[in-house]
């Protein structure tokens, strides 16, 4: 009877606010996952840069802290521009939504450009850690553990980003489908937590790698 | 534009200005061993994400549980994996 009503609610749910709630709930138990799984990347940090500050501070000075900066507000305006599109769609503007998320979805293609075009730079200037290595001497060591954590680091997040990029997509041509409407639009707010949380790992990678180790 | 969207641009730009002074602080001459406090204004911008963006300030109580849980677990990593680098005493090499 309720598929009905309300075609999208499942038969082991009361209505579209429970399943709502349970989707939502289910996302936020893999974010909780996903905390300490980066919250690993944090520890070899904090590990690292306390047993060798000198090094590690060393290897921070050479990251490009321009297209780091750029990336952060690249990302945090990529939030906020969802969210706009999410409180579109909860007002029934479903054509808002679409143009929202084509916006993301370029903010995030741009991010990971930038990324790419990090990364090439910083090969070129030697600074992988295995083989020749740009620095040299007593910070060697630890310059080495830093850049360990930020390809290892970037890496795992440029593949969240991919993946996010992916779900943006999805959302804007569900959007554009007309399947999504103020009553039922679940799938914008659950892409939209995982899209956020990538956000927050960027703002909190970011004084890790970029900051830190400037101005020591 | 609604309230809500007035709201959610205040916070882009809240974030964008901890941002910035995120970055000014940087160059800042502070001592090796207190640079981490950088991560300060990081975490306030984590904190608004979350908040506003997330939907934890306007969420079901269960969404605040699920991160309130998160940052327990993550203090228990961080706590017991820091604890022995910053508890050891280190003696030089005698000879």
């Amino acid at each position: 009877m309720s598929e009905e009503i309300a075609p999208h609610v499942h038969f082991q749910y009361t209505d579209a606010r429970h399943q709502a709630d349970t989707a939502i709930s289910g996302m936020w138990l893999f974010l909780a996952t996903e905390v300490l799984f980066f919250g690993g990347l944090i520890l070899a940090w904090l590990f690292c840069r306390h047993w060798q500050p000198q090094g590690f501070d060393a290897g921070g000075r050479e990251t490009l802290i321009a297209i780091g900066t750029t990336n952060l507000a690249l990302l945090v305006t990529g939030s906020f521009v969802y969210s706009a599109g999410l409180e579109w769609i909860r007002q029934g503007q479903a054509r808002r939504l679409v143009q929202c998320c084509w916006i993301t979805a370029a903010i995030g293609f741009i991010f990971l450009v930038l990324k790419v075009a990090e990364w090439r730079i910083d090969l070129g200037e030697h600074l992988f850690p295995a083989g020749p290595f740009k620095i040299e001497g007593t910070e060697a060591g630890g310059a080495r553990l830093f850049w360990s954590f930020y390809f290892v680091a970037t890496g795992l997040h440029a593949l969240h980003m991919l993946i996010g990029v992916g779900l943006i997509i999805w959302v804007a041509l569900a959007a554009r489908s007309r399947a999504l409407t103020a009553e039922w639009h679940t799938p914008v707010e659950v892409v939209g937590l995982y899209w956020s949380f990538v956000d927050i790992v960027w703002i909190v990678l970011y004084p890790l790698i970029y900051l830190v180790g400037r101005g020591a | 534009m609604s309230r809500e969207h007035r709201r959610l641009l205040g916070c882009w730009v809240a974030l964008l200005a901890l941002g910035a002074i995120e970055f000014g602080c940087a160059f800042t001459p502070i001592g090796r061993a207190f640079r981490p406090l950088l991560l300060l204004p990081a975490l306030c911008m984590a904190a608004l994400v979350a908040l506003m963006f997330m939907g934890v300030r306007s969420g079901p109580a269960i969404v605040r549980g699920f991160a309130v849980a998160s940052l327990f677990w993550l203090t228990i990593l961080l706590g017991l994996g820091m604890m022995d680098p910053l508890t050891r005493a280190i003696y030089p090499a005698l000879g």
